[in-house]
Formats: structure tokens, sequence, C-alpha cells
């Protein structure tokens, strides 16, 4: 294919990729927007504003996405980290029972464990929510740092062991230092998976645990598409930032594992 | 000294086994108890068969099974094709300018926010129809293709479409470039295969085959999607999420018999495809 | 010693996740304290209120007015939590899980959704009478004190009454129809441009019709009936075997509740929606989701017109708080504002004549209705609200009958 056409194909793929994002913008600025006009009949900056005066409500929803998934983070990628070097010891059989949370839609989930969690109290509210959010981030921190545990970087850590360290040491002088980025990642992701999670929130949370995946689907219940649009874009700032930063943060797991 | 004791590894595995199989197991247990009237409210003195003999004797389960599994198959097949196209016809401008960071673009979209995106553009009142309607191809919005709130599903597959290609076309331009497949495509052609051949013979099977876990995983996650068609999808027929979360959910509770079991049956399903998969795992790690 | 610190750290989150779920509260029936000693208890706690929030409006109305209103007066935080027709599987799962504390106090809820929870036990009462604001409740209207032909009983409290209307553009459709066989005419002759959602609004639509196409408006009324459910349903799905082909997609699928059906009108797909709350149009117009010549309308057969109410969960955490909040939501002030056109348009509750001065004088020059008929106009369209069990058969029905392959 000539390059010229290679790169109004590249540049017309990237406006296609582009085109919901500007969408979602327009809608947050409209007041009216009538078919057929391409354009707002009205513009507003209301949904913004009124993001403003419902800050109160607003605010602890963000927050509350943000500990949840901060949280959830932490905890996945640090037992993720531990766990995948206890499997790199061990065949691979075992590293497919990782598979198994995301194999498990977690509408099937949250729908057969509400019982259990209603059972435990954890019904409804925050600790429930993070509980049920775990097994699938700590899934996933598995698998994306089962990849760290090469042969070499385990014979590193038992070499360290015999000059004398303390397994503190190892961690924190060895370890630590050489899997910085990918725990960074790890972190991301699996907060990522939080942040982004509405089923496990909705359904063990009750509705009781507001976080902004909730407001979002509320808003578009609601009818309100424009408010949608403002409450949406608010959701994807975090990972857009994370783009600008370095697009390999939003790589998963698995496409890791087979493209490294 | 070993950086940890036998009793942690063993502590790990323990977490790690009761995380990611016990409570798949639990939940397994759960459903097959209230399907069957177990566990209930208000109590019942005898087990309630209802939801078995429904699921077995009527459409519904079934229906939304083979609806689940055909939008999957047709997203996956499309995505799949799309990635492979693109790949051929862009080379190493996906890796150039704007293109490779716009491209990461969908990853950062959870599925709430892609049916916001999917209703804006693809409704009958959305963008692409007002775009139809100003170059004169249709006149009012009944006139644009329903798209979204259709039977047939296209609404959730063309949203599902943009979130996945994306995603497959990034892991097949870095496995291309690990398998080094320019090189191995050069080495076909230099022995008389044509570009085609090359492509169809070499470089397709090689990708495929190296993404094929990825696929499995992805394709399981279409299977059970839940936002999308809860958002984009018609009242009749829905995805298996749909369907089994207003079963069991829903304000007729004399559905939830009927719910549990097609949850049970899922999961029944998901784990024996889990237990196949490990088993062929093992068997190939064996092989000499 | 790793795997100690181990433990201890899974104990901790352990814990910690239990600890979230907060300690349970002492148990007071709060019936047996004087009104006083209820405020007195409520004061400090948490009241989550479950509620259907698909309009933005009501939202704004229970988070802007009530939620600092009753914050301020008794220091009670009041929490919405989202919820619709699940609110039975919820409270269900709770009691089947022997959840000794709900995590819900106070639920909105009328008709089918009031009979599942009496089914199931899990309504507190008999409460109604121990609230000071119950005295001045228009109990003597029978579309107040009975519930889809079912007495209260004391079980919930009523909040609001509402009227089913069609809404419709006015530039769109100068001459609405009025009546069913008008509305099927209407609807063959402009294919496409008609639908109705398959949750409470439409299934309200729905009943309205199978009353509306007999000759006798009470041919529903008193307990379930087999024999007239069944004629009134065939009668019904006879009229929409004859429209169906005309409506939008074919009829082969529906808007999933009302706020989808809002959507479609909104961006001009169709050319009605709907609504239970009669007041809804003007302010949909005055946030600019609704086109300015959007107007509502009842059919001169009747629209069914009926009130909602307020239950407190069994096992609800704090009964006091619940009911003051109950209290205060019954109050001439937040009954006054939500009956606002800009703010809700909600009917009242209350027996305005028996309100204390300036009330009466308030609610009468409150701001009428632009958009809509006003009460008194809809009053002769009023249609009763049929027992529950008609909502639940007619639900399945229309699944099997229109929905299913």
């Amino acid at each position: 294919m000539g390059e010229r056409l290679r790169a109004i194909l590249g540049h017309g793929l990237g406006l296609l990729v582009m085109l919901p994002f500007a969408a979602l913008l327009v809608l947050s600025l409209a007041r009216s927007w009538p078919y057929p006009q391409l354009w707002p009949a009205v513009w507003q900056f209301d949904q913004w504003l009124l993001f403003g005066a419902q800050w109160s409500t607003l605010a602890p929803a963000a927050l509350r996405s943000l500990s949840l998934a901060l949280l959830v983070g932490l905890l996945a990628t640090g037992a993720g980290f531990l766990t995948s070097r206890v499997l790199a010891r061990r065949s691979r059989g075992w590293l497919t029972l990782a598979l198994l949370p995301f194999a498990v839609p977690p509408v099937v989930y949250a729908v057969s464990l509400g019982q259990a969690y209603a059972a435990l109290g954890l019904n409804g509210h925050y600790g429930g929510v993070l509980l049920a959010q775990l097994p699938f981030a700590y899934a996933y921190a598995v698998l994306l740092c089962r990849g760290y545990w090469t042969r070499t970087r385990l014979e590193l850590g038992e070499l360290a062991l015999s000059l004398g360290a303390r397994p503190a040491q190892l961690w924190w002088r060895v370890h630590g230092p050489l899997a910085r980025g990918l725990l960074g990642v790890c972190l991301f992701q699996t907060a990522l998976m939080s942040w982004f999670d509405f089923a496990l929130v909705r359904f063990i949370g009750a509705g009781h645990v507001e976080t902004l995946s909730l407001r979002v689907f509320d808003t578009l219940n609601a009818g309100d598409l424009r408010q949608a649009a403002a409450a949406a874009l608010i959701m994807l700032a975090p990972p857009c930032l994370a783009l600008l930063i370095n697009p390999r943060l939003l790589w998963p797991a698995l496409t890791r594992a087979v493209a490294p | 000294m070993r950086a940890s004791s036998p009793t942690e590894g063993r502590l790990w595995l323990g977490i790690y086994t009761l995380a990611c199989g016990g409570s798949v197991a639990l939940a397994l247990l759960l459903a097959l108890a209230r399907s069957v009237g177990a566990l209930s409210w208000p109590p019942r003195a005898t087990f309630d068969g209802s939801g078995w003999s429904t699921l077995f004797s009527s459409d519904g389960w079934w229906l939304t099974l083979a609806y689940s599994f055909a939008l999957t198959a047709i997203t996956l097949c499309l995505a799949l094709a799309l990635a492979l196209l693109l790949l051929i016809a862009l080379g190493p401008r996906l890796r150039r300018g704007w293109l490779a960071r716009a491209l990461f673009l969908p990853l950062a979209v959870p599925p709430v926010v892609a049916a916001l995106m999917g209703f804006v553009l693809l409704s009958d009142s959305g963008l692409l129809s007002r775009v139809s309607h100003a170059i004169g191809w249709t006149h009012m919005p009944a006139q644009f293709p329903s798209l979204v709130f259709d039977p047939a599903g296209r609404g959730i597959v063309l949203t599902h479409l943009a979130m996945t290609t994306p995603l497959f076309l990034l892991l097949f331009d870095r496995l291309s470039d690990h398998l080094r497949l320019p090189l191995l495509m050069s080495q076909a052609t230099a022995l008389g295969a044509t570009r085609r051949q090359a492509w169809l013979r070499v470089g397709l099977p090689l990708l495929l085959h190296q993404a094929r876990a990825v696929i499995g995983v992805y394709g399981l996650a279409l299977l059970g999607a839940y936002e999308l068609p809860l958002l984009l999808g018609a009242s009749h027929p829905s995805m298996l999420s749909v369907t089994i979360q207003r079963a069991v959910a829903g304000y007729d509770l004399a559905q939830q018999p009927f719910g549990y079991a097609m949850t049970a049956s899922y999961l029944l399903l998901l784990l024996t495809g889990w237990a196949w998969y490990s088993l062929r795992l093992g068997r190939a790690a064996v092989r000499p | 010693m790793k795997a100690l610190a181990l433990r201890g750290a899974l104990s901790g989150l352990l814990a910690l996740l239990m600890a979230c779920g907060g300690a349970p509260p002492p148990d007071v029936d709060p019936r047996t304290l004087s009104w006083a000693g209820i405020e007195h208890a409520a004061r400090g706690q948490q009241v989550h209120l479950a509620m259907w929030t698909g309009d933005a409006a009501i939202n704004r109305y229970m988070r802007e007015f009530i939620a600092p209103r009753v914050r301020e007066r008794y220091d009670i935080r009041l929490e919405i939590v989202p919820a619709a027709g699940d609110i039975p599987a919820l409270l269900a799962n709770e009691l089947s899980a022997g959840q000794p504390r709900s995590h819900l106090d106070v639920v909105w809820i009328n008709g089918e959704t009031f009979y599942k929870l009496r089914q199931l036990d899990a309504l507190f009462g008999p409460f109604t009478r121990h609230l000071p604001n119950d005295a001045l409740v228009d109990w003597h209207n029978p579309r107040i004190a009975r519930d889809f032909q079912q007495e209260v009983d004391g079980y919930e409290a009523p909040w609001g009454t509402v009227q089913l209307l069609l809404i419709t553009d006015g530039a769109r459709v100068p001459q609405p129809p009025r009546d069913p066989a008008a509305l099927a005419a209407w609807i063959i002759g402009h294919p496409g441009r008609f639908t109705f959602d398959t949750a409470f609004t439409g299934l309200g639509f729905m009943k309205s019709l199978m009353i509306g196409l007999s000759d006798d408006r009470a041919v529903l009324d008193g307990p379930f009936d087999e024999a007239r459910y069944v004629a009134a349903r065939d009668r019904l799905f006879d009229w929409l075997r004859a429209v169906q082909p005309a409506l939008w997609r074919a009829g082969e699928t529906f808007p999933r509740d009302v706020a989808q059906l809002h959507q479609l009108f909104a961006n001009g797909e169709v050319d009605f929606t709907m609504s239970m709350n009669d007041g809804e149009v003007d302010n949909k117009v005055a946030s600019g989701l609704f086109p300015a010549a959007a107007h509502a309308y009842a059919l001169d057969s009747g629209t069914l017109a009926n009130s909602h109410y307020l239950g407190i969960v069994a096992r609800a955490p704090h009964k006091a708080a619940a009911m003051v909040v109950i209290n205060e939501l019954q109050s001439a002030e937040a009954q006054y504002e939500k009956q606002r056109p800009a703010v809700w348009g909600d009917g009242t509750v209350l027996d305005i004549a028996r309100l204390p001065v300036p009330w009466p004088a308030r609610f009468a020059t409150l701001p009428g209705r632009e958009r809509a008929p006003s009460r008194e106009d809809l009053a002769s369209r009023a249609l009763a609200e049929p027992s529950p069990q008609v909502m639940i058969r007619l639900e399945r029905d229309f699944r099997a009958r229109f929905l299913a392959d």
C-alpha cells in the first residue's frame, strides 16, 4: 500500500478512535441538541457547574472510588507479587487457577455470593465491595507478576541470601528495585480494575457504596445524557492521564505474557 | 536460607486457591442451593425443582446462551479480522506519531462509559444518524438502521468491536515484533510463497496461535458482559449476565429459582471449560 | 515468623472489613416512646432510604432540600440508596441470609412492591399513627387510604399522589388522540412514533388501557379475579396486537424503563412519552430535556391514579430516625416544596383544609402547572389502581406473549 494511503488510513483510524471522546465532550457542554443538528443548538456549562453544586455528593463518590482503587491495588499487587513467587517454583498448572476469576462475570459472582456477603454483614458495605473486588484484582496481579520470576531472578535471590542478606533486605534491596516498574504497572492496573468496576459495586454494595461508575450509570439511567457524559469524562481522567505518562500502563496483563 | 519458609509458601498457596478457586466453588454451591429453593425466603419445607424444569423445558435459557455465544463469536471474528487487516495495511505506522498513543485510548474506557459512547454514536438520533441525515441518506431517525435496542444486538457488537479491535491490533503488532514476523514472512516469500500465502500460511497462524490465551480470555469477558448489553441491548433476547440478573434480582421473586439454575449452569459450563483447558495445558507440559 | 505476620495481617484485614459493617444498634421499638423520645433517639443516626433514582428532579429534591433539612433539624444523615424493582429481592436476600440488621431503613414503595414486602414480612409496623403529621394526611381519600386495593394498615406512610399522563410535543402532534381507539388509529397512521416501556410506567399505561377498553371503570376493582383479569388482558392484547407492527421498532423491542422512553422522546425518535408523575413535563421542559412545546394530558377513557408511600424495613437498624424522616417528608413544608412544578410537581397527601395557617393559602396559590392539566381537571379521568396481582400477572403475560419468540 502506498505510503500516502497508509498515512490517510492511519490518521483516519486515529480520528475514529477519538470520535467517541469528542462526542462525550460536546454532549457534556450541550443544553439542547435536537435531531438532526450536528452541533448543539444551545450550549451550557451547567453540567459541569452542577457538579460544582453537587460537589457534596460527587466528591465523596470520587474519593470512595479512589480509596477503594488504591486499597485494592495495594493489596492485590502485594499479595500477587508474593504469590507469584511461590507459584514460580511450581508447575504451570497452578497458574490456570488464576484464570478462573476472569472466566466468571462479576454479575454472576455477585448474584451467587450475595447471600454469603449478606450473612457476613458485608453487603452494602465498603468492606464487602473491597473483598468482592480482590479476587479479580489478585488473580490479575498473580498473572502479571508471574512474568517477573524468571529462573535468573529466583537464583539471584538465593545468591543474595547465601551471601548473608536477610529476607527483608532481599525484598527491599534486590527484588524491590528490579520489580519497581512492573509493580507500578500492576498497582495501576489493579487499581483501575476497581475504579472501573460497576457490577460488584452495584450488587454487593447494594447502592450504599456510591462510586463514580455508579454515578455514571445512575445519571445515564435518569435519562440525562448530558450529565452522564460529564460524569463519564471525570471517570476517564485517570486512565487518560496514564496514557499521557506512559501508554504501557494500560497494557493488560495477559498480553504482556504473550507479547512482552 | 530461603526467602520464604515452606509454611509461608503453603499459606500463600492456600490464599491463592481460596481466592481464585474457593470463591468460584462457593458461588456454584450457593447457586445450586438457591436453585432448588434452599436458603430462600420465606423458607421452604421441600425442595423446589421448578427452576431446573423451567431451565430445561423453556426456550429462555437456551436462547440466551445461543444469543450470547453468537454475539461473542461474531465480535471476536470481526475484531480479529479487522485487527489483522489494519496490521497488514498500516504496518510500522502503528508505532509512529499520535496514532501510537491514540490506539491505547479504548483500553482506558470502562464498559459503562463505552455503553454511553455507543448510545451517543449509534442510536437512531445519534451522531452517525445525524451525519446520515446531513448527507441526505436518511430524513428521520426511524430510517436509520436500528443499531441500539436491537434484537440482533448490532449495537452491542459494534461497541464491543470498537473496544477490542485496538487491543488486538496492538497485541498483533507487538507479537509480530516479538516473533520477528517480517523476517519469517520474507523467508517465506524468498522460498516462493506469494505475499498472500505468506500471511495465510505463516503470519496468521502464528499470530493467532500465540494470542490464543488472550483471545480466549477476552472471549469469556465478552460472553459475560453486563453493562453494554443492559444499556444498549433489546428487552429480548438478552445476554447471559442481563438475563441472570433480571431473574435473580428482579421484582418477580418466583423467577429466582430459575435465575439461580441459570447461574449454576453457567458456572458449571465455565468450570468444565476451565478444567479442559487446564488438562490440556498439563498434557502439553509433559509432552516431550 | 513471616507466616505469623501474614496471619496477623489477614486477621487485621478481616477485622477491618467487619468493622466497616458498623456496630449493630440497640434494639428499641420506637413505638414505645413518645415523639420527643423518638426524636431524641434519632439524633446522630444515619437513615438509608432506598428509592428509584431515575429522575434527576426527584434526586435533587431529596439531596438538596430534604437531606440538609433533616440534618439541620434532627441531626440525621440521610443517605439515598438507588433501588427500583429489586427492593423485594434485596430484602429477601437479607432475610434468607439471616442478617440481623438490614442495610436499609426506609423504602419508597407502593402497589406490588408493598404487596410482596408484606408477603415476605419484611416491613415494620404498624407505625404511621405514631407520626404527628399522620393527623394531617387525607385518609378519607380512598386513593390514599388504599394502595392498589390493599389496606395499608399503618405499614406504609403516604408520601405523594400521581396520575399517569401521556406527554407529547404540541409542535409534532397538534391533535393528540384522546381515547384508545383514536390512539390506535394514530399509532397505525404514524408507524414507529409510539412506544411504551416494560417497567412500572409502561405497565401502568397498559393497565389504564385494560380498564379504558372496558365499559366498566370498576372492572378490575376489588380482590384479584382470574376471569375478569383474563378478559381485560385479552382485550388489551387484542389492541396491542393490532398496533404492534406500527409501534417503534415494529414492537419487537420496548424501552426497558421510562427514563429510556424519555430519551427517545427528547431525541425526537418517538412523539410520545408518558409519566406516572403528572408534574414531570414542566420540570423536564425547564431543564431543557423536553422540547418547549411538550405538554401532558390524560386519555378521556381515564388513566391510573395512585399514591406512593414510604415503608420502614422490619430489620431496619434506625427505626426511630426512619420515623422522623418520614414524618418530615409528610410535613407541610416538605409537601409544599415537593408539589412545586419547578421542583418535582408531585401531589400532596395532606388534607389542605386541616393544615395550620398559612399553609392552606400557600397551597392554594402554588404556581400552577403550565403544561399539564390541573389536578381538578384530571380527577374525573382518574382510574383506581387494580390489585397488585394484576400487575404481576400482566408483566409475566406481556413478556410471554410479546417479548418471547
